[in-house]
């Protein structure tokens, strides 16, 4: 045990010797509310902290780190049985009733994802590709619309109007 | 209005009510994350991982930041409250963020270890993040687990790093002063075989389990009396709900990288001794040159401090420091005061590194 689990055992010791007092100076009138509510709060305060400590030293505990590590191993050998007899019950039953088994749907979340895996590579490619392509000089920027519009006085064509099959953004002078 | 004690009650109820739902649906496998504070784009999907892009909110600074977050429990808590978001200020900050959104894994992905999620997924991010904005260089920033992947990837890949950040990273296994990591040491081989013989991933509750098991006064009973005590406090109640969401957020473990992580790392400490590999390639650290900032979160319960400090001394990057904050180990990434107190600080020195 460490001096910490003393010290804090004896603040709790403290408060809690406090308590009873300051429930009776209360009920004397020597106290008001408030007073007994801080003198109840620290004593939980007191309570908390030794807590924290008492299960600090529990888990630096060999023993019960031992006792712990060796009922995990047990619990767990026992859950792989019991997995082991459902896997093989369903095993038998979904193929029976027409339904693939939890193997075959892992198998085809697997080859889901290598797609997926590919998909981002090309995608990631492309990204670098048109990353490193020239950036145009400002002359060679398509003209802004707006800025046209300014220039030239051009104006869109309206929808209805626009060349069937062919640009939509078609100029009209 | 002050509540009466009664109500510890009902917010308990509620808790458990919430904890056994998550149970009962094997955790995240059918709740969706919360409304984003910042908001993002997907912009590439490989293997298990969703690439997402938050733009910065005003004039750029060119090397942009790919945040690696854990594998285990969903990223959500990086974005989840206006004032208290980590990407919200990096954003504010004007970094472009790209986060790593892992898809949970499935009983085809038990073959996932190291080498899928650090030579396929996070080479693949930063190949995107390179193509899509157009520099040679990125920021690397991992949390927790997500630092272990950040710091075999920055070993192996040493060429596209510009910095590299660690926080609460669980790098010194050695370090046994957290005695819950007892429990793991008392895990026998023939135990982590097991686990993954029968669930194929390691499931979301035994994650869950771990967890709750290091503090089980606090996620009990104390974090509700908690809740009571600071009902008033503007905010709070909103927050802690926003919180047990995301601790009952937990996802499963792909199988290969739940032994290589408890056999190799918590067990053996290879990583801290140079002899850990991925996909047949030894992690070494001294081929780590960029300039490193790691994060430390003084009272930590999940990664003690001392795990994390000796990290500098195995790189070889002269640029290299630690750097400690007062706060806990998620606090480092939610809390208000680590927003104020302790990003303020990585943001400088970033801006130093990042243009």
């Amino acid at each position: 045990m460490r001096a910490i689990f003393f010290e804090e055992l004896s603040r709790l010791g403290e408060t809690i010797v406090e308590l009873p007092f300051a429930a009776l100076r209360r009920l004397a009138g020597v106290d008001r509310k408030e007073q007994l509510q801080q003198t109840a709060w620290k004593t939980y305060d007191a309570l908390v902290r030794f807590a924290n400590v008492a299960t600090d030293e529990t888990y630096a505990s060999p023993v019960f780190g031992a006792a712990v590590g060796r009922s995990m191993d047990t619990a767990l050998k026992w859950q792989r049985l019991n997995s082991a007899v459902v896997g093989a019950f369903f095993a038998a039953l979904w193929p029976a009733v027409g339904l693939p088994s939890a193997s075959h749907l892992t198998e085809l979340r697997a080859e889901v994802g290598a797609l997926r895996d590919e998909l981002a590579v090309a995608r990631l490619e492309a990204l670098e590709a048109r990353a490193a392509l020239p950036q145009p000089r400002p002359e060679e920027h398509p003209a802004d619309e707006t800025a046209a519009a300014i220039w030239n006085g051009w104006i869109p064509l309206a929808a209805p109007f626009a060349p069937k099959g062919g640009r939509k953004d078609g100029r009209a002078n | 209005m002050v509540e009466p004690i009664s109500a510890i009650s009902g917010y308990w109820l509620d808790g458990a009510v919430r904890a056994l739902e998550g149970l009962s649906r094997g955790f995240n496998s059918t709740t969706a994350d919360p409304p984003p504070v910042t908001p993002y784009r997907v912009v590439f999907e490989s293997g298990k991982l969703r690439l997402r892009h938050y733009a910065a909110a005003r004039g750029a600074h060119r090397t942009p930041i790919l945040l690696v977050y854990a594998l285990i429990k969903r990223p959500f808590v990086l974005d989840m409250q206006k004032g208290r978001s980590v990407i919200e200020f990096l954003t504010r900050a004007g970094y472009d963020v790209f986060l790593t959104d892992w898809i949970p894994p499935t009983a085809a992905d038990t073959w996932r270890g190291f080498d899928a999620y650090v030579n396929g997924d996070l080479k693949a991010a930063t190949r995107a993040v390179r193509a899509l904005t157009g520099v040679k260089e990125v920021t690397v920033l991992g949390y927790c687990f997500g630092a272990l992947l950040s710091l075999a990837y920055a070993a192996l890949y040493p060429e596209g790093m510009r910095n590299l950040i660690t926080v609460t990273v669980p790098f010194d296994m050695g370090v046994r002063e957290l005695p819950i990591y007892n429990m793991v040491e008392r895990m026998s081989d023939e135990a982590i075989e097991l686990v993954t013989h029968i669930y194929g991933n390691c499931p979301a509750w035994m994650v869950q389990t771990f967890f709750t098991a290091m503090a089980p006064a606090h996620h009990a009973v104390n974090k509700y009396v908690g809740l009571y005590r600071s009902a008033k406090r503007d905010g709070y109640a909103e927050s802690f709900d926003l919180f047990e969401r995301w601790m009952n957020s937990e996802v499963p473990l792909a199988g290969r990288i739940f032994k290589e992580t408890t056999r190799a790392i918590f067990k053996r400490n290879q990583l801290a001794r140079g002899e850990f590999e991925v996909g047949s390639r030894i992690v070494d650290l001294r081929n780590i040159t960029c300039p490193l900032l790691n994060v430390v979160a003084e009272f930590d319960d999940v990664v003690h401090p001392h795990s994390s400090l000796p990290l500098i001394e195995h790189v070889a990057s002269r640029d290299r420091r630690n750097l400690t904050f007062p706060t806990g180990h998620v606090g480092a990434m939610v809390s208000g005061s680590a927003i104020k107190g302790l990003w303020p600080q990585v943001s400088g020195w970033l801006t130093e590194r990042s243009n």
